[in-house]
Formats: C-alpha cells, sequence, structure tokens
C-alpha cells in the first residue's frame, strides 16, 4: 500500500507554541484531502512539514515515503506548494512568465537562466490553467482570481507528484472558485497527484473532495467527507455556532470563522 | 566654482557614480519591505566610523575606520534580518532601533573623548562632503561597490524571489535565510558607500528617494532598478555642477534633487 502520508504521533513547536501535538494520520495515495479548523489550528504548520519547511519537534512524518527532513531536496522536487494569499507580495511587477518560470528556476543552482525548454514548460503549465493571454503582463496588475491560478501554473510546472494549497480561495469569485476546483479534480484524476488543500470553507469542494481532516492542535477527525463533516463534529471543531445543511452530493457548512 | 577636471571634482563624480549604483539596493530594499534599511543602517556606521577613527589613532594605525563603520553597518542589518526572521517583521523596527541607539551612543560618547581634529573625521561621516574625498576613499568605496553590485547580479534572480514569495520560494528548495541575510548584508554595504559619499543624513535622499521616485515611473522590476541609477546618478551630477557653479554645500545640493523630484511626483500623482 502506498502512502501519501504517514504521522506518528508529529509535534510541532515553534517558539513557545505549539502548533500540532500528537498528530498521527495515515492516508492512502492518491488522495484530495481538505484539512479544516479554526485558526491557530495548525493547518498551516502541517503543510510546512510536509515541504520540509518546519522540522518536528517531536514524532515522524513521512510523505509519499519520504522523511521531509532527511530527505529535504527530494521532498521539495515532487512537491507543489500554494502560500497564503497575505504571505506573497503581490504588488511587485514581475511578468507573469517570470512567476511561473520561478516554479523552474528557484530549483536549480545559480546562475539561473531559463532554457527555451523551461519557457515552453512554463507555457504549457500557463495553458493549463487556461491563461497563456497573461504571458507578457504584470502579475500585480491582475485580478486574485488570475493571481491565484498563476501561481498554481507555478506549483505545476515542474510537474509535482503532490500539491499543498494553503487557502487557494481566499478572496476569490465563486466562478474562478469553481475553475480551480475543477482544475484540481483534472489533476488528480489525470496524473494521480496527491492535493492537500487548507480551506475554511469546504462547500464549493464537496464533490471533489475525498477526504477531510478535521484539526485543531491534534486531529479531531479523519475520514470520508461525509462521515466527517457532521454538525456535532464541527461545532466541537469551532466551538459551536455551525449549521449543516445537505442537498444530495451537495454540504454546506455555515461557520463564523473566516480569514479577513 | 571647481573646474571639471580639478582632481576633487573628479573624484566626486566616481564617489557619486558609485552612491548611484548603490541606490538600486534601495529598490531592492524597497520591494523587500524594508525600504528604510540602508539609510537607517549607515547611521550605525557613524557608530562604527568613531571606533575606526579611534582605534587608528590611539591603538593600531593600520585599523580603518571606513571598514569598521562597514562592518558595524552590516552587522547591524544582519541584526535587524536575524530578528525579523525570529520574531516576525514588526520587531524589524525594534531591532533596527535598538542597534541604533546603541552605535549613536558609542558615537557620541568617543566623539566626546577626541580632540577636535578626530571629531571633524568622523562627522565627516555624518554630514559628509563629496568635494573633500582622498584617492584612497575611491579606491575603498569602489571595491566595496564592486563587490556589492557583483552579489546583487549574480543573486539577482533569487533576492527578487525572496521579496516576492519567501515560502514559495523556501518551498521550492531556495535557502532564503541565506539569500534574505544576503539581502540584507548588500543594502548594509550600500549603506555605508553613500554615507561616506553624501554623509548619513543625507543617505535617505540619495537611497530611499530615487528609488520611492523610479516606483512612480514604472511598472517593470527591471525598469525601476534601472531607472533608480539613472535618477540617482542624474541627481548626483546635476547637484554637483550646482553646487560648483553657485557655491553651494555639495551634499545637500545633490541630496535636495531626487527628494524634489519625488515630492514632485507624489503632487502630479495625486493631481491626475
Amino acid at each position: 500500500m502506498d502512502y501519501s502520508l504517514e504521522a506518528e504521533r508529529l509535534t510541532v513547536r515553534l517558539g513557545e507554541a505549539f502548533p500540532l501535538r500528537d498528530v498521527s494520520l495515515r492516508i492512502e495515495h492518491p488522495t484530495f484531502t481538505v484539512i479544516m479548523g479554526p485558526n491557530g489550528a495548525g493547518k498551516s504548520t502541517l503543510l510546512k512539514v510536509m515541504a520540509g519547511m518546519v522540522a518536528p519537534y517531536s514524532g515522524s512524518i513521512r510523505v509519499l515515503g519520504l522523511d521531509p527532513v532527511r530527505d529535504k531536496t527530494s521532498v521539495r522536487g515532487i512537491i507543489g506548494f500554494l502560500p497564503q494569499r497575505d504571505r506573497i507580495v503581490r504588488s511587485i511587477p514581475l511578468p507573469v512568465k517570470d512567476v511561473v518560470l520561478m516554479g523552474l528556476m528557484a530549483r536549480r543552482r545559480p546562475p539561473r537562466v531559463p532554457s527555451p525548454d523551461d519557457y515552453e514548460k512554463a507555457w504549457k503549465a500557463l495553458e493549463m490553467v487556461g491563461l497563456t493571454e497573461l504571458w507578457d503582463k504584470r502579475f500585480s496588475e491582475l485580478s486574485g482570481g488570475q493571481q491565484q491560478r498563476i501561481l498554481l501554473a507555478r506549483c505545476i510546472v515542474d510537474r509535482p507528484r503532490m500539491l499543498l494549497l494553503d487557502e487557494p480561495f481566499s478572496g476569490i469569485d465563486v466562478k474562478t472558485q469553481a475553475a480551480i476546483i475543477g482544475f484540481l479534480r483534472d489533476l488528480r484524476q489525470r496524473m494521480g497527484l496527491d492535493v492537500y488543500l487548507v480551506t475554511h470553507d469546504v462547500n464549493p469542494l464537496c464533490e471533489a473532495v475525498e477526504k477531510v481532516i478535521l484539526l485543531n492542535g491534534g486531529v479531531v477527525s479523519y475520514g470520508p467527507l461525509r462521515e466527517v463533516l457532521t454538525e456535532e463534529a464541527l461545532n466541537r471543531l469551532y466551538g459551536g455556532g455551525v449549521r449543516l445543511v445537505r442537498s444530495g452530493e451537495a454540504c454546506f457548512a455555515i461557520t463564523g470563522d473566516v480569514h479577513a | 566654482m571647481l573646474e571639471p577636471l580639478n582632481p576633487f571634482m573628479v573624484r566626486a563624480v566616481i564617489a557619486v557614480f558609485l552612491a548611484s549604483l548603490m541606490s538600486t539596493l534601495g529598490t531592492l530594499a524597497l520591494l523587500r519591505g524594508v525600504a528604510y534599511l540602508p539609510a537607517e543602517v549607515s547611521h550605525s556606521a557613524l557608530g562604527g566610523a568613531a571606533v575606526g577613527v579611534y582605534l587608528s589613532a590611539y591603538a593600531a594605525s593600520w585599523i580603518d575606520p571606513f571598514l569598521v563603520a562597514a562592518l558595524f553597518s552590516v552587522a547591524t542589518a544582519l541584526t535587524t534580518e536575524y530578528a525579523g526572521r525570529r520574531e516576525g517583521a514588526e520587531v524589524m523596527g525594534a531591532a533596527i532601533g535598538g542597534s541604533l541607539a546603541a552605535t549613536l551612543a558609542i558615537y557620541a560618547f568617543i566623539r566626546g573623548l577626541v580632540p577636535g581634529e578626530l571629531k571633524a573625521v568622523i562627522d565627516g561621516y555624518l554630514i559628509g562632503d563629496i568635494l573633500l574625498l582622498s584617492s584612497r576613499d575611491i579606491i575603498q568605496l569602489s571595491a566595496v561597490s564592486i563587490l556589492t553590485l557583483a552579489f546583487t547580479l549574480l543573486f539577482y534572480n533569487e533576492l527578487i524571489y525572496i521579496c516576492f514569495d519567501m515560502d514559495g520560494a523556501e518551498a521550492l528548495g531556495l535557502n532564503v535565510k541565506l539569500y534574505d541575510l544576503l539581502l540584507f548584508a548588500l543594502a548594509g554595504m550600500a549603506g555605508v558607500v553613500a554615507a561616506r559619499s553624501v554623509g548619513a543624513l543625507l543617505v535617505y535622499a540619495f537611497m530611499i528617494a530615487p528609488a520611492a521616485s523610479a516606483r512612480e515611473l514604472t511598472n517593470r522590476v527591471r525598469d525601476h532598478l534601472i531607472l533608480t541609477f539613472i535618477i540617482a546618478l542624474s541627481s548626483g551630477l546635476i547637484g554637483l555642477a550646482a553646487a560648483s557653479t553657485f557655491n553651494l554645500p555639495a551634499s545637500g545640493t545633490i541630496a535636495a534633487i531626487p527628494s524634489g523630484l519625488y515630492i514632485i511626483l507624489l503632487i502630479l500623482r495625486y493631481l491626475r
């Protein structure tokens, strides 16, 4: 059995805080998993540990069979990471092509000069997100949805095996959300990519997502969406005030905890 | 009026050229969100200059005050980066404030101890007089500037990547701590070159105003760097010519031009 993620009593310390404590999980490959939880629940930290950006304090973690600390280079070679929107300085007027090329160039040794083959890969990645007409445009001049899709192109340009997406729908309109979800589902099905997605709003993802992790420092609940996403579990997670409405495959969780 | 080929004027033109090259680091600092850094760290160079002048006068004559000033400047920049990385960007201001307070205290303390002629040497770093630079000063400034520029060009992509998306760059495998330290160190070096050329008080005008003005005129990163250099250089040359023609203080005249240009551009933007 291939596992996408194996965590055993994983604890993470950042300064004096412990954003993750005793997290044990085993998720089969391939997967489309959503990570939910209130602010400060350790969702972004879990993604960063998986990407080898934060080392565990204790316990162990393996990503597609690799240790993100010991096999850092290998893990970073197979992961496409989308940071939270507010972590990116979107006002810097980089050309779109340079943003996508960053996904290739940042993995190389200096001097990082792109070859014609690199430009072709960047063009194809942009083609996959349907935005080749923005190739020469300034990233800073685009809408939030276009920027997010371009950052997704950066994630996939080097053909990763796993995507780690930290709140990709923050500040994005419903139509673009649907386009991104369709794109991710397509990637998952055609390329067998593992997708881990942090979100506060699972509603638009109900049909695409396979597993849900409810996180609040530790794992509150993990499993298939219909089993995990209960009104009781969500109220336990968010401390009350959540209503869940189901209609066929669709579900609507109404929570009060969203990022500004 | 000084003749254009007067050695003092030639050295001043070279210093303007070097300081203009360094002003491009002001652009990178602006993109990194620490526009104030080169100017602020140049003030900590004052403490280093005071220590260097004192040691070369009373302890070891081989000690060069400029190099000690550069050391203080870079050390302050690196301390700021470390504090920002460990405690968050909002702590950077406190770190730089603390470093400045310490180095300015050293400056004031040593300045009070030394005789008048050494006070003048130390104060040269505060006020600066571009027309009084020696050939040795120019050689030192050239060496530091070339080194700073070489590192900036060599790691240009990496520096832009960390300015744009630190987390994304780290996830892609870039050693973001190393490159961020490099960026801060380069900004520190740029600050000390500009301080030696136009004086620490006027570094703000030379390191921040051209970068801010250039941002009003272009929306491309590379053009931003080139325009910053052009604005700084033309301001420097026009300022030097005006100071020489009308017998004005050179550093003040040079600094007034980019500051004035920035104010005009801001007014034009609001009027549009």
